[in-house]
């Protein structure tokens, strides 16, 4: 309900936004004297343009209140005649006019705000590939989507989350090829969601997950367009969420863990290659230090002769039992990971330094730790950082192996591994099981898991994703 | 909630694999074959020779499953038998599969007692045990059906390294003469024993319902019953061409000892520990399975969720075990438990079916 | 919730009262090879372990202490013997990487099978490791002597058994090929021997610690009739026991060069009685290097004579020639091909008739080649079957041949042409 008097409707929003000191409400009056008044938040607009085309032609040249469409040359322009409405509109950017005499206002979409430019995500970088990355705008982030699949199909579906942040979400999906089911289960778990914040994606992942207490997480997301179009174009939905540059692509497999955006772009025997290096470091990382100290403390005669006589020199002396020494290892490890991140740059050397000379030469000399270990974790450290998507259940699985391995040797490592193991195995994703293509096995997933087959082969989608529209090329002629 | 008729699809892969997984596993542990009639270098034969008894042994539980293949084992019994009959039926098999597993599970830890923790206490390995299988119960039977497909696989490959690798150690002439030193008797006497100790159809007659076509459940029991044959009687060629015929009868856990002698250019050793993760997570999906058996078969008897038994159903059987395992080797003392387990076999898979099928076809009328 | 922090409590109590089998590196006392005597009819048994410090220190410090340390135990079976080391030596004894048994004289005398059954029982025992008889000793005399450069002397030992590849005078018996063999019927097994040899002085000045004037040397065999050792083999009749038993991967052969005037069987075969084939005067030998062999054993039954055959098949490379032979030629090849088949067929037969004579029990295996032929006649005649082989004729045919010659052709103390 807009009121007729521009000093009523000035008094409402005044009172509707608490008289907050970033709120413009600027009146004036026009050449042909009809009161007006332009209400907009600071910072929000392009107030050039707005001082150009908006308020220049309204003042000079308005005749009658009628005509301001006509004056205002302006695609971006909504007749508003509630005030909440029109409030959801200031707060996005748009600029409200009103009138005196007139029953309704105006919105102009003239949003412009501070923002980082285009560049190359550092969380996933490429050698080979496409440098750009989204970034925190969600609109930007759209037009990056639409560039890279320029079809009619593309279809985004926009609502909004979060009581306080008004936060904009865009679920984006190919009409045709998506999966039907997948879709309506993201519509309908994301219309449940009723939080008075969302500050970035990471909170919707948390809201629609399947398995709100696993570990794994089992929702992709990606910082870069050419992954997401990607996605999409094998049948899974993705939601754009405004305010960060991370999207989110649903349903999620576990081999995504240890899948780059590059591994398509090079040679299919090198990217196999990598795959099968990076499945591998998974395994080193979460099991390498469990099975050590396993190895060490229960099956000395599994170990090969030379090597046990080695590692019994580097452990005279040392005062900690292996498990301690390793799980102090792997927690100073954690540590300076942390503090690596968490310094500025300039410091950041330093930490490595330190790293450097606690894990490594002073320790060992110092009779502390023997120098098997801290092999061991420089081995996990180093297979870590080869699968950052799946860093977090990676971690705490390291530690819960560690445990078991040290109580109850391979055995308990072993329980371990089978645990892990059923926790990915019979988790579902939106519907889809989340250890897909290897089981339940699918021949067409499997091209594109551990080994990657030449493009030319990936003749139909992934057929449990995409169940619609399965063929993706006409087969390549033989012969 | 998690019943079984309504639930999980488990495909032809899935069900092939994890029944050659149950079969094989026996082989894999402690190799009840390396000391059955005829005794010597023709045990692997005896085995392969077994399948046709298997065959005609499974016969009466086979025909039920196909004509009600959209019931399990527990169901039709009470279908067919009426309400009361059936029920009581249906305890008895529950507290067969119990005495399985438990004889399992109790194997499975005095293996690790004697080969890897001596002077750990039973109750810690077998209760670490049972929190896994408790776990995978709880997920359901698609647990069991995934965590097989995914594993098997490995395992299988495992033991075509082990045999592979193993090659120097062979003497295949410990094999011969075939067939010249055993009478036709003890052949089929051995085979007949091995036939009667083919649990695996009553976990067929248990999954019949859920399979995604119900058309495959003679193909998957031919299948799978002919490969793990041949995966059996491997592993005995191997067993016997590496010690000899007469000390694998002296030997408690053969295979193992098998995979110690592995190595691969003489440096690389420890081939043992791979035995032994492969080993540890085949016997933990074939007792949770067994576990969720039990309490389905349970769940069906009293229309109860069959996850509430999960957990007092492993505190019974872990207090079984205990008590059996604090008195005696289960393994190198074959009696009394061994024999039961073989005549509880014959009644169970043939006998109780046998009488259960002549019911049906007299009353098939009214049916 | 309530299950989870039940289920986590019930772990968490799982956990921490666990660590009964671990055993911690530094508590470990690794040992390599166990020797096993017989002292006053209680069993002795001496450990070689490792010394860790030791190993460690090895790039820096060297002179004081050594690589290992031994300890010993009496017992009235090895296992009371094993533990009585405990009260003697501060860490555990840790066998699971123990590769070699040596076996002192008096103990394999009084029979293998009934006082090792702890080395089969025990779990942490490897069923590798290797089985040898100090030849004419106790097995604490052989011990400790290194004249190799592994720094331990378990490895010097494990090493020179190895390289039975090379040099088939003797044999590689483990503890289940010794089961195995012991548990066959018709068939003896045959295990390594181990000897202290004394080393000739080569330069005082050089070599000065005491030990290092001895060597070992594992060349031959010992003969176990049941599990009771009765004899030995010297070394090359101990390759032809592994020429017949098909066990030969490599090694040479080496025999008289047949002179290239002479026609045929005109040179003398050797006698050869020690360990290696005495020379002659103006005798020239040549040898052949093995690259393959196959044999193959049969047994014939004719009116109820019993006629034990083997035939070789061999395939060697010259390896070296002496005397007056043209090897360019084919006549010549094949002439040195005959001699080589000549001295191996002599040698297999001297080995033949020491066992059926001197023995009078068949080490080759022949009892399971009968088995195999004649099942239905092995049943009655199995417990017979060492005296049957004793009285046994014998038949070898051997065919060697020639498949390579080296980087040269002719020897080079022939003038080619001449």
């Amino acid at each position: 309900m807009i009121w007729k008097k521009i000093s009523l409707n000035k008094r409402e929003i005044m009172e509707k936004f608490n008289n907050t000191s970033d709120l413009v409400l600027y009146e004036f009056e026009t050449n042909s004297n009809i009161k007006m008044m332009a209400c907009y938040i600071e910072g929000f607009i392009d107030r050039e343009l707005f001082d150009r085309d908006i308020l220049k032609p309204l003042i000079l040249d308005l005749k009658k209140v009628k005509d301001i469409k006509r004056t205002i040359l302006t695609s971006k322009i909504k007749e508003i005649d509630s005030m909440e409405n029109l409030i959801e509109d200031i707060l996005s950017g748009n600029i409200a006019i009103f009138a005196e005499d007139l029953p309704l206002s105006y919105t102009i979409e003239l949003s412009k705000w501070e923002k980082r430019a285009v560049e190359e995500p550092e969380s996933e970088s490429v050698v080979r590939g496409p440098k750009e990355g989204f970034i925190e705008d969600i609109f930007v982030n759209k037009s990056l989507l639409r560039r890279k699949l320029r079809t009619n199909n593309l279809v985004f579906e926009d609502l909004v989350l979060g009581k306080q942040t008004r936060t904009k979400i865009s679920i984006a999906y190919l009409q045709g090829i998506v999966n039907k089911r997948v879709l309506e289960e993201v519509k309908k778990r994301l219309s449940k969601i009723d939080i008075d914040g969302v500050l970035e994606s990471g909170y919707i992942e948390q809201l629609i997950e399947d398995r709100p207490y696993s570990i794994i997480a089992t929702i992709e997301n990606t910082e870069k367009p050419d992954v997401a179009a990607a996605k999409i174009l094998e049948g899974r939905v993705a939601i754009l969420c405004d305010g960060t540059p991370h999207v989110l692509t649903v349903p999620r497999l576990f081999i995504e863990g240890v899948m780059t955006s590059e591994d398509y772009y090079v040679r299919p025997y090198y990217a196999s290659f990598l795959r099968f290096l990076r499945v591998t470091a998974l395994l080193i990382s979460v099991f390498s230090p469990g099975v050590y100290v396993a190895l060490q403390l229960y099956h000395q005669e599994m170990i090969p002769t030379v090597l046990l006589i080695s590692m019994m020199g580097a452990r005279e002396g040392v005062p900690l039992p292996v498990a301690l020494e390793t799980l102090l290892m792997v927690l100073t490890l954690e540590v300076t990971k942390e503090s690596g991140v968490r310094l500025p740059k300039a410091v950041g050397t330093t930490v490595s330094i330190v790293g450097t000379l606690v894990l490594g030469q002073a320790a060992v000399q110092a009779g502390i730790v023997s120098a098997p270990t801290v092999i061991i974790i420089a081995i996990t450290a180093i297979s870590e950082f080869v699968v950052p998507a799946l860093v977090q259940g990676v971690v705490l699985y390291r530690l819960i192996i560690l445990l078991l391995g040290s109580f109850l040797g391979l055995y308990g490592t072993t329980c371990g591994l089978i645990i892990y193991i059923t926790q990915i195995i019979t988790t579902e994703s939106f519907g889809i099981p989340f250890g897909l293509p290897f089981t339940p096995i699918n021949k067409e997933g499997l091209k594109d898991s551990i080994v990657r087959f030449p493009i030319w082969s990936f003749i139909y989608r992934p057929k449990a994703i995409a169940k619609r529209n399965i063929r993706r090329q006409k087969p390549p002629r033989k012969g | 909630m998690d019943k079984l008729n309504n639930q999980y699809e488990i495909s032809y892969h899935q069900a092939v694999l994890l029944l050659i997984l149950y079969r094989i596993m026996v082989g894999f542990t402690h190799l009840p074959a390396a000391s059955i009639l005829p005794g010597n270098q023709d045990i692997w034969i005896t085995i392969l020779f077994s399948t046709f008894y298997t065959i005609l042994l499974c016969l009466p539980l086979l025909y039920l499953s196909n004509k009600f293949n959209s019931l399990n084992l527990i169901e039709y019994i009470e279908k067919i038998m009426g309400k009361t009959i059936g029920k009581i039926i249906g305890i008895f098999y529950v507290f067969f599969f119990l005495y399985a597993t438990i004889l399992l599970i109790s194997i499975f830890v005095e293996i690790l007692d004697a080969a890897i923790f001596p002077e750990t206490p039973t109750w810690v390995t077998a209760s670490m045990m049972l929190i896994t299988s408790i776990y995978i119960a709880y997920k359901g039977f698609v647990a069991v059906a995934r965590l097989g497909e995914f594993i098997i696989p490995f395992i299988l490959v495992m033991i075509l390294l082990f045999i592979i690798l193993g090659y120097k150690n062979y003497d295949f002439t410990v094999l011969l003469p075939i067939l010249k030193d055993s009478k036709f008797k003890d052949i089929n006497i051995g085979a007949i024993d091995i036939g009667l100790r083919y649990f695996n159809i009553l976990i067929l007659t248990m999954i019949t319902p859920n399979l995604k076509d119900k058309k495959d459940l003679n193909k998957i029991f031919f299948r799978s019953l002919i490969y793990s044959m041949v995966i059996a009687s491997i592993i005995v060629i191997v067993v016997h061409s590496t010690l000899g015929i007469e000390y694998a009868k002296h030997v408690n856990f053969p295979f193992f000892t098998v995979t110690r002698m592995v190595d691969f250019g003489e440096t690389i050793q420890g081939f043992d520990s791979l035995y032994l993760t492969s080993w540890i997570v085949g016997n933990i999906i074939k007792i949770s399975g067994y576990l969720y058996f039990i309490t389905v078969a349970l769940g069906q008897i009293t229309n109860i969720d069959n996850r509430k038994y999960i957990i007092p159903i492993s505190v019974v059987i872990l207090i079984i075990v205990l008590l059996l395992k604090d008195n005696k080797p289960i393994l190198a003392v074959k009696q009394p438990t061994q024999n039961i387990i073989t005549i509880m076999a014959a009644i169970f898979i043939f006998i109780l079916p046998l009488i259960i099928l002549t019911v049906y076809l007299f009353r098939r009328k009214k049916l | 919730m309530k299950k989870i922090v039940l289920l986590s409590f019930f772990i968490l109590s799982l956990l921490l009262t666990g660590c009964w089998n671990a055993r911690e590196l530094n508590e470990l006392g690794l040992t390599l090879v166990i020797g096993l005597d017989l002292v006053d009819d209680k069993v002795l048994v001496t450990a070689e372990v490792v010394n860790p410090t030791y190993s460690q220190q090895s790039s820096t410090t060297t002179g004081q202490g050594s690589y290992v340390k031994y300890v010993q135990g009496v017992g009235n079976n090895i296992y009371e013997a094993y533990r009585d080391i405990t009260l003697k030596f501060d860490r555990g004894l840790s066998i699971v990487h123990n590769r070699v048994f040596i076996l002192g004289e008096d103990f394999a005398k009084k029979g293998l099978v009934s006082q090792i059954d702890e080395l089969y029982r025990d779990v942490e025992q490897r069923e590798t490791a290797y089985l040898l008889v100090a030849k004419g000793g106790k097995a604490y005399e052989v011990m400790g002597i290194n004249s190799g450069l592994e720094e331990l002397p378990s490895n010097y030992i494990t090493k020179i058994v190895e390289n039975f590849k090379y040099n088939p005078k003797t044999v590689d018996t483990n503890l289940v090929q010794y089961i195995k063999q012991y548990y066959k019927m018709g068939h003896h097994s045959i295990i390594g021997t181990i000897e202290k040899k004394e080393k000739k002085v080569i330069d005082q000045t050089v070599e000065k610690t005491g030990t290092q004037d001895y060597e070992l040397s594992v060349i031959g065999s010992a003969i176990f009739n049941e599990d009771v050792l009765v004899g030995y083999l010297n070394g090359n009749d101990t390759k032809s026991v592994n020429f017949v038993m098909n066990k030969i991967r490599g090694g040479i052969i080496t025999f008289p060069t047949p002179t290239a005037q002479v026609e045929g069987s005109s040179t003398p075969p050797p006698p050869v009685e020690g360990e290696m084939p005495n020379k002659q005067k103006d005798q020239n030998l040549s040898s052949v290097i093995v690259i393959k062999n196959n044999t193959k054993n049969d047994v014939e039954m004719v009116d109820g004579n019993i006629k034990l055959k083997t035939k070789i098949e061999l395939r060697g490379s010259l390896g070296e020639v002496v005397g007056n032979i043209d090897v360019a030629e084919k006549e010549n090849i094949i002439k040195l091909e005959e001699a080589c088949s000549k001295a191996i067929e002599d040698g297999i037969k001297r080995a033949f008739k020491k066992a059926q004579k001197e023995y009078g029990i068949d080490i080759f295996g022949y009892g399971l080649v009968f088995h195999r032929k004649y099942p239905e006649e092995w049943k009655r005649i199995k417990k017979d079957w060492d005296e049957i082989f004793s009285q046994a004729d014998f038949e070898i045919e051997v065919n060697t041949d020639i498949i390579r010659t080296g980087l040269i052709n002719t020897p080079i103390n022939k003038i080619k042409g001449k």
